[in-house]
């Protein structure tokens, strides 16, 4: 009978969840709705921009006129190589990103637990922090070559923002709370949860949002330098190098659309989970 | 018999070499310890010592009779400390399940309850009042059955009502747990009074 309440309680519990999920979700999609009326006129307006522009240059192959441009990305989307390298690009940046946000979250407890590690470590990742993307690329390319660029260069990216963002959330965790729990001897885990995870969290969360961004532009980059076969910068560096124009514009909007879906993707989730906590 | 024995403690602190304890000898039995003494004297000090929180310069501290001391074992010390140190961000019941290893949601609500704090037992930290918070101060330390409590100014803030129903709170503990020592720093002759038991001067 114990047991039976208990789950009733919790599916009434994961029932009102789901609901304050929908919502949310459909408020997000009603205010991002209205913004986009606001937006529409922009765009048109850069756009025409754009247009003037080509216009008055006179030639495709220095600038492409917009129509152009989309109507050769509406071509390249209907075509296998162009959502293989997109979805080529997509899994090895993110697979890059999260493996820096689990070294550099893991890097920022050690340091936090040992001055020896953080001494080690703090100098390595301010010149990681400090190297040119460019020459980072060719050193990873020789070791790594170039089908892990999109996944090394991302790591190596994101990972210092991760290391300092965490630390800074660790060294700065309230030590009077910290203190009132020593006393009372609450568990460590407890301790983590409750008191650390406040601190950290903030951090982390601008470590993830700068992070997704940082984190797809330098995979892009690294995939264009190291001319890595099948990815989006790949495409990007055939177009340039065979004078494609028309192409380079398409994926660079391709690139473009695809970053802010991710960042408006990640803005919706921590909207969502930020109202979902404060439920 | 249970017994905390001080012998010549000694405190300084790094700045400008300020001497906060000078050879205390002090012996805490179990039952209500009052502790009196001017500002700035080290009554908090010594009770940062008592609970581990602080190491003393020389001198020792013997947990007489104790099976351990208190400071290895879990659960062991209770603290009001000077300033309210709640988890802000959760409830005052939260912050009481927070420091007990049984998470006896139970003995909290009781204890909110007897407080005056039936209506904000699901409130956060952040949102109750200076004398609300102070009182799940002392809730939360009298969550356990502690070989030590430490009160240091427990009843600040309090108006006289309230702070009479803390001190009952208090005395109530005290006779659950009569084995326990109890410390409690005040300036307040009153409350001395009314709480009983030794009298220390620092």
């Amino acid at each position: 009978m114990m047991h039976f309440s208990s789950f009733r309680r919790r599916l009434a519990c994961a029932g009102r969840g789901v609901r304050r999920f929908l919502f949310v979700t459909a408020r997000w999609f009603a205010d991002a709705a209205k913004h986009l009326i606001w937006l529409l006129p922009v765009i048109a307006f850069w756009l025409l921009v754009w247009h003037i522009v080509a216009w008055c240059v006179g030639s495709e192959i220095i600038i492409v006129s917009p129509r152009a441009a989309f109507a050769r990305l509406f071509v390249l989307a209907q075509t296998r190589e162009f959502w293989l390298a997109v979805l080529t690009s997509l899994r090895r940046i993110s697979l890059g990103f999260v493996l820096a946000m689990g070294a550099g979250a893991a890097m920022a407890v050690l340091a936090a637990a040992s001055r020896v590690f953080s001494r080690l470590v703090t100098p390595a990742v301010g010149v990681v922090n400090a190297m040119p993307l460019a020459s980072f690329v060719l050193l990873v390319l020789f070791l790594f070559g170039r089908e892990n660029l999109s996944v090394v260069v991302p790591f190596v990216m994101v990972l210092p923002l991760v290391y300092h963002n965490v630390h800074k959330g660790i060294i700065g965790t309230d030590s009077a709370l910290l203190e009132m729990a020593r006393v009372f001897r609450v568990p460590f885990g407890r301790q983590v949860r409750h008191i650390y995870m406040k601190s950290i969290a903030p951090h982390l969360l601008t470590a993830v949002s700068v992070g997704i961004g940082f984190a797809w532009k330098s995979g892009i980059s690294a995939e264009l330098i190291g001319v890595a076969r099948g990815t989006i910068g790949g495409y990007l560096h055939r177009a340039q190098v065979n004078i494609q124009t028309a192409d380079m514009y398409a994926w660079t909007i391709a690139i473009v659309a695809l970053s802010l879906l991710i960042d408006k993707g990640f803005a919706m989730v921590m909207r969502v989970a930020r109202k979902g906590g404060a439920a | 018999m249970k017994r905390i024995v001080i012998t010549d403690l000694h405190k300084s602190f790094d700045i400008a070499q300020r001497k906060v304890l000078d050879g205390i000898h002090m012996a805490l039995a179990p039952g209500i310890n009052c502790l009196m003494g001017a500002s700035g004297i080290g009554k908090t000090t010594l009770a940062r010592i008592l609970a581990g929180l602080a190491e003393p310069d020389s001198g020792t501290v013997i947990w007489q009779d104790f099976s351990l001391p208190p400071r290895v074992k879990q659960g062991c010390i209770g603290y009001v400390f000077q300033e309210d140190r709640l988890l802000e961000w959760q409830t005052a019941l939260a912050n009481l399940l927070f420091v007990d290893t049984q998470k006896n949601s139970v003995r909290a609500i009781d204890l909110l309850t007897q407080a005056g704090l039936a209506d904000s037992i699901h409130k956060k930290a952040a949102d109750l009042s200076g004398g609300m918070k102070r009182r799940v101060t002392l809730c939360r330390a009298l969550m356990g059955s502690h070989d030590l409590l430490i009160l240091d100014e427990p009843f600040k803030g309090l108006d006289d009502n309230i702070k009479q129903t803390a001190i009952k709170m208090v005395q109530v503990w005290h006779s659950e747990n009569p084995e326990a020592i109890l410390l409690c720093i005040t300036h307040d002759e009153d409350e001395v009074r009314q709480l009983g038991g030794q009298r220390l001067h620092l």
